[in-house]
């Protein structure tokens, strides 16, 4: 591989695990938001909007884009969280809105249609992407550390057992879900200032797929898991030759054959002690099986 | 008043497919309680299956046949791959790995057919135009349509048949009902879980063919926009219900052709998520059904 097309791996690579991470955010309360291309949509769109037409700030249009991809998450979710819609229901809620979005941007001219959107400036950098991904998973060490935190794990272990607590069940999904909608609008922000062209069939289905199955793949319980996942998932077919082609029918065959010899993915809570036991044990100069 | 019922007859049509899809749909839900995100693709296999049966024998009947066998025995493969290993777990994952198992097909089909670029069936077999005339209008009807029409129909029938009234069907619904009593009883519940989505699969298969002889063109994701419509039927009759189904599918097909014959042809796909998001923040368990408890 090239200097430039390795350049452009990385970053792309980095780009992907920002969007999943930020479609971890709600699968780690077990809530499958499909909606995470809408969101990766949504920050897109709005922020090439504002710094191709409006010539703004890259910064200030990603923040942009970030926040009215929040503010999508946050009507989406909270139309989906007043009926309490959970599990699958969910997921095919936050699924119509991602596909019609999708529609109704294919019809918009003002953002080209199905032509797509082009005239994008180049504002992404290598090295912005790697501080942004720093800081994000600095973002995510500390979640884990905090209360919210520890009530997403709560969520996910049983949601209805949350309030019974006097937790305020809703209030707490839906800053996630926002979250994690943020997260996403940076992560489209970021992609289509680096691509330069985005057309409204760039965030279907497929998309999702991309994003989703290597969260599966590397495992719900930690976020690095994602990480992992979306790593080994993106660099395994680039090193092996001629895979480039049957990219996607490997990662789906590596994530349904984990989910069936594991089904909490590759990194799981056990994997994670087991580790750290040993690596405790190592450091005293223990052998790791003694 | 000839554009209307000119557009309610291309409704019936379509919606007598997006039935047959539903149908199946709602059958794999309604007995294993698995979002079955496959379909579409099975759909879009059984499509290309019944195109080369077609070029071969030139007979529809066979091309029909051959989409039925194909989806069932896909669907056979589907299910030991992706419901079968995940049963009893969250629901989740056999949603995750049935929209794998579909990714991989759809991927097999655009490497295996000229690249995933759109293929059309052959055209002059059911482009056959029948024209009734009435006294200040014209009705176009085509072979194809009427294929259509009286093929869902069979099937659907069929399908009630063989869950009703088959040793089969029996097991079927047991297993419905309740999948730990039924396997206390002796009911093979592999075996049920296998012939359900075989069954589903095959409406499925023949839906796709059926579709190939009307769309335009046929490529390896056209399937996929079906399955969410389906989704969307289903939610709209509860989940489960194959009645609602029908009735589902043949309404949304009107409700888009008269879309299409009046409003903008591109906005025609929005009805159905549009549908699914006002339902859904409605009468979560669907517009028809029973708002049943949710298993977590």
């Amino acid at each position: 591989m090239s200097e430039a097309a390795l350049h452009s791996f990385v970053t792309l690579q980095l780009i992907f695990i920002l969007a999943a991470l930020a479609h971890y955010l709600p699968l780690s309360m077990r809530q499958l938001d499909v909606g995470i291309v809408g969101y990766f949509a949504v920050g897109a769109y709005v922020s090439a909007i504002f710094t191709r037409d409006y010539e703004m700030n890259f910064a200030l249009a990603l923040a942009l884009g970030a926040i009215a991809a929040g503010i999508a998450a946050l009507i989406v979710d909270s139309l989906a969280t007043r009926v309490r819609l959970s599990g699958f229901a969910y997921a095919i809620f936050s699924l119509s809105f991602a596909e019609a979005l999708r529609i109704i941007l294919n019809n918009t001219s003002y953002v080209g249609g199905t032509a797509g959107f082009a005239g994008i400036p180049a504002e992404t950098t290598l090295i912005q992407v790697s501080l942004i991904f720093l800081v994000v998973v600095f973002g995510f060490w500390l979640l884990d550390r905090t209360r919210l935190g520890a009530l997403k794990t709560a969520i996910a272990d049983d949601e209805f057992i949350v309030p019974i607590f006097g937790v305020p069940l809703v209030a707490t999904k839906l800053v996630i879900f926002v979250l994690g909608g943020m997260l996403g609008g940076l992560a489209g922000g970021l992609y289509a200032h680096y691509v330069l062209y985005i057309r409204p069939d760039n965030f279907g289905f497929s998309l999702l797929i991309a994003i989703q199955l290597p969260i599966v793949f590397g495992g719900l319980d930690r976020f690095y898991g994602a990480i992992a996942g979306t790593l080994i998932l993106g660099i395994v077919p680039e090193l092996v030759r001629g895979l480039e082609q049957y990219r996607l029918i490997f990662t789906a065959a590596a994530t349904v054959g984990v989910l069936i010899v594991r089904p909490s993915g590759l990194i799981t809570f056990e994997t994670i002690s087991r580790a750290r036991t040993s690596f405790r044990k190592l450091a005293r100069g223990i052998h790791p099986n003694g | 008043m000839g554009t209307f019922v000119q557009q309610c007859i291309n409704g019936l049509t379509i919606g007598c497919t997006y039935a047959l899809v539903a149908v199946g749909f709602t059958l794999i839900f309604g007995v294993l309680r698995v979002v079955y995100l496959s379909h579409g693709a099975v759909l879009a296999a059984s499509s290309y299956l019944g195109l080369y049966a077609l070029a071969y024998s030139g007979s529809v009947l066979i091309a029909i046949a051959t989409g039925i066998i194909g989806g069932a025995l896909l669907g056979f493969i589907v299910e030991y791959m992706t419901v079968r290993p995940f049963r009893g777990q969250n629901h989740l994952i056999p949603m995750v790995a049935t929209a794998s198992v579909a990714t991989i097909i759809q991927e097999v089909l655009r490497l295996t057919f000229q690249g995933g670029q759109p293929i059309a069936y052959p055209r002059a077999i059911t482009s056959a135009l029948y024209e009734w005339k009435f006294s200040e209008f014209r009705i176009y009807v085509t072979l194809g349509q009427i294929t259509i029409a009286l093929v869902a129909i069979l099937l659907v029938v069929a399908l009630n048949l063989a869950v009703k009234r088959s040793w089969m069907g029996r097991g079927i619904r047991s297993v419905a009902d309740s999948e730990w009593v039924s396997s206390l009883l002796g009911v093979h519940v592999n075996a049920i879980s296998a012939q359900t989505v075989a069954l589903g699969s095959s409406l499925a298969g023949a839906a796709g063919v059926l579709l190939g002889l009307t769309v335009p063109a046929i490529d390896p994701h056209f399937g996929e926009t079906l399955q969410f419509k389906a989704l969307a039927i289903t939610l709209f009759a509860g989940l489960g219900s194959v009645p609602g189904a029908v009735i589902g599918g043949i309404m949304l097909g009107l409700v888009e052709a008269f879309a299409s014959g009046y409003l903008a042809t591109s906005y025609r796909d929005l009805f159905a998520y549009v549908m699914m998001i006002v339902i859904l923040s409605v009468r979560p368990a669907g517009l028809l059904g029973r708002q049943p408890a949710q298993r977590v």
